[in-house]
């Protein structure tokens, strides 16, 4: 059985080249058309199916289960109702026992980990019910969360309660930030950054779920200082984030890269419109802001210097330069920060996008363009400024850019001229 | 079995004993209460709305109305937990009776959340406020025949309210135990 129709395909497509370049003989390249032709015939295994079926199957009957203990039961008496709501706890204990006794793999501890989760969460909901005790959903989140999801993820270095923990996070959200919510946050932080450290998928994973962990972050205290929130956060994702580019391949294994140019590129956007997103007017502590500053002040210096090997690159000045802007806003210091903003779009722009010349890096290059291209758009539709003033500056900027070209393919023109010589 | 999986093991029996704590504690408490609590009526409006997370429900209009005089002590914020004075009014359903920050002395009191308050305009004294609460019980889970039933039923009662019967417990909370049209 074969299990992918393109290589069978790309070699039978490349079987006449290998045939004209003498590396096969007839006779073999018959035989290995052949071969292609009849696995390309035989039906193909698609290796999602099989999984994606059993989780269809398995979802099916966990919703007939929450069905069946959805049904009243009002013929059984309230012993008998609460007796049954601790089964499928029990069941999850008797499993999880049995797994930690025995010693077994990773399936068996992230099946244990999950009923035993499901078996708490059905236990407390079912008692709740049955003596219509009442109560809030953020207190029951909070209540599963620190009972039940954090210890079982942490016993079980279950990958399963990290993916879904979140899900209990959001629904523990009541508008606002406590002492609670930072223990929360901070045990599931730490057990993400137990994960980046094992490597591997467990990595990619968790890089992802710390976008997740920052969305909550930003509901329960980001209304605290909005903007420098926002930059302290693109920042803190994006210095790291240079350095997994640098050493890692894959776009889509490095979400923190991504994620915090998008931020950052909208906060200058915006910025460089005539708002007051900078213009902090809540009551905001010195003392939080100094902390606040400390801390990505610390994480930059010992990211730069563990992850690139080096303690600062031009990439680094921007985003201090990012940060300033935010702290000033903070401070209510009075600057035109739509003009600020738009320097800095257009200065970091320019550096990306020559950076990515330089370095044959296609993703620098879009970046910087996308920069100055969000730039030039924003600056069409701004009021702020006079039509002739943008007219002018327009008509300058496309001659510029056109006279840069035509230098540019002059000197091209010259230098394979001179290596022709 | 490895030290690891020892460690891991006393790990599980302390969380276990954790989950457990919860449900047999609230069972506890309400089958075997240290003081015996004491039933009162409300008489509130509901709906049978349809979640099949959930199961079979009527949903019930559980805020309540208190008109207390505008002073610092009846000051309090969206969302604070509080207690409330409860007495019964001369018809015998519940009634609220005044608002606490703390668990008053004397009486019987409930937990409950706190929405908002306005200008009393019916009143003759100008400071007075008419505060808003949310009771600790929104839902009546009933057979899935029966919700719908109880709905229509109180939909066409002349004052479109059901009894809410329930026990509330020395410590202000408060659990349903019957509810009639």
């Amino acid at each position: 059985m074969k299990d992918n129709n393109k290589n069978w395909n790309w070699l039978l497509s490349i079987v006449p080249e290998l045939q004209k370049e003498s590396v096969l003989d007839d006779d073999s390249a018959e035989r290995l058309s052949a071969l292609c032709r009849k696995r390309l015939e035989e039906p193909e295994i698609n290796k999602f199916f099989l999984p994606v079926m059993a989780v269809a199957g398995c979802l099916l009957i966990a919703a007939g289960i929450i069905l069946i203990f959805n049904y009243n039961w009002d013929m059984l008496s309230e012993g008998s109702r609460a007796a049954i709501a601790f089964l499928p706890l029990l069941s999850g204990a008797g499993l999880a026992l049995y797994t930690l006794i025995k010693d077994k793999g990773i399936a068996w501890r992230e099946g244990s980990a999950l009923i035993s989760a499901a078996g708490a969460n059905t236990a407390a909901a079912l008692i709740a019910q049955i003596y219509h005790t009442g109560g809030s959903l953020d207190e029951f989140a909070v209540l599963m969360l620190l009972t039940t999801i954090f210890p079982l993820m942490y016993i079980f270095n279950s990958r399963a309660l990290a993916l879904i923990c979140p899900v209990w996070l959001f629904m523990s959200c009541n508008g606002e930030g406590g002492l609670i919510a930072i223990v929360m946050l901070g045990l599931y932080g730490l057990y993400l950054y137990k994960l980046i450290r094992d490597g591997g998928r467990s990595m990619i994973f968790a890089r992802y779920m710390f976008v997740v962990v920052w969305i909550y972050d930003f509901i329960l205290f980001g209304h605290l200082c909005s903007a420098l929130y926002c930059v302290l956060t693109a920042i803190l994702f994006m210095i790291p984030a240079e350095g997994i580019y640098a050493g890692e391949k894959g776009f889509f294994n490095n979400p923190w890269l991504g994620g915090s140019f998008i931020l950052s590129v909208i906060i200058l956007c915006y910025g460089s419109f005539e708002n007051d997103f900078f213009t902090y007017t809540d009551d905001f502590s010195a003392t939080a802001l100094t902390v606040y500053v400390v801390i990505v002040l610390a994480v930059l210096v010992l990211w730069g210097a563990k992850i690139r090997r080096k303690l600062f690159s031009l990439q680094d000045v921007f985003c201090m330069l990012f940060l300033a802007i935010a702290i000033a806003g903070c401070c209510q210091a009075q600057l035109p920060y739509e003009i600020l903003c738009s320097l800095l779009l257009a200065a970091w722009g320019v550096y990306l996008f020559i950076r990515g010349v330089r370095g044959n890096s296609l993703l620098s290059v879009n970046g910087g363009m996308i920069m100055l291209a969000l730039l030039i758009l924003c600056r069409f539709f701004d009021s702020a400024m006079g039509l002739l003033p943008r007219a002018c500056g327009f008509i300058a900027a496309g001659l510029a850019v056109i006279a840069a070209n035509i230098l540019i393919s002059r000197k091209i023109k010259r230098e394979v001229c001179s290596e022709e010589k | 079995m490895k030290k690891s999986d020892k460690v891991r093991l006393i790990f599980y029996l302390l969380t276990l004993a954790a989950i457990l704590w919860y449900p047999v504690s609230r069972i506890c408490a309400i089958e075997f209460p240290g003081v015996e609590p004491v039933a009162y009526d409300f008489k509130l409006s509901l709906y049978d709305p349809y979640d099949p997370l959930r199961g079979r429900y009527v949903r019930l209009d559980s805020v309540m109305e208190v008109t207390l005089p505008g002073t610092a002590e009846n000051e309090f914020a969206y969302g604070d937990r509080i207690y409330a004075s409860l007495e019964r009014d001369p018809e015998g359903f519940a009634e609220i009776t005044g608002l606490h920050k703390t668990p008053p002395a004397n009486g019987d009191y409930i937990k409950v959340e706190y929405r908002w308050s306005n200008l009393d305009h019916g009143s003759r004294v100008r400071e007075m406020l008419t505060h808003t609460v949310e009771l600790p019980f929104d839902r009546f889970y009933m057979n899935e025949k029966a919700a719908p039933e109880m709905e229509k039923r109180i939909a066409g009662s002349p004052d479109g309210t059901a009894i809410i019967r329930t026990l509330v417990y020395a410590d202000g909370t408060a659990i349903i135990t019957e509810l009639n049209p």
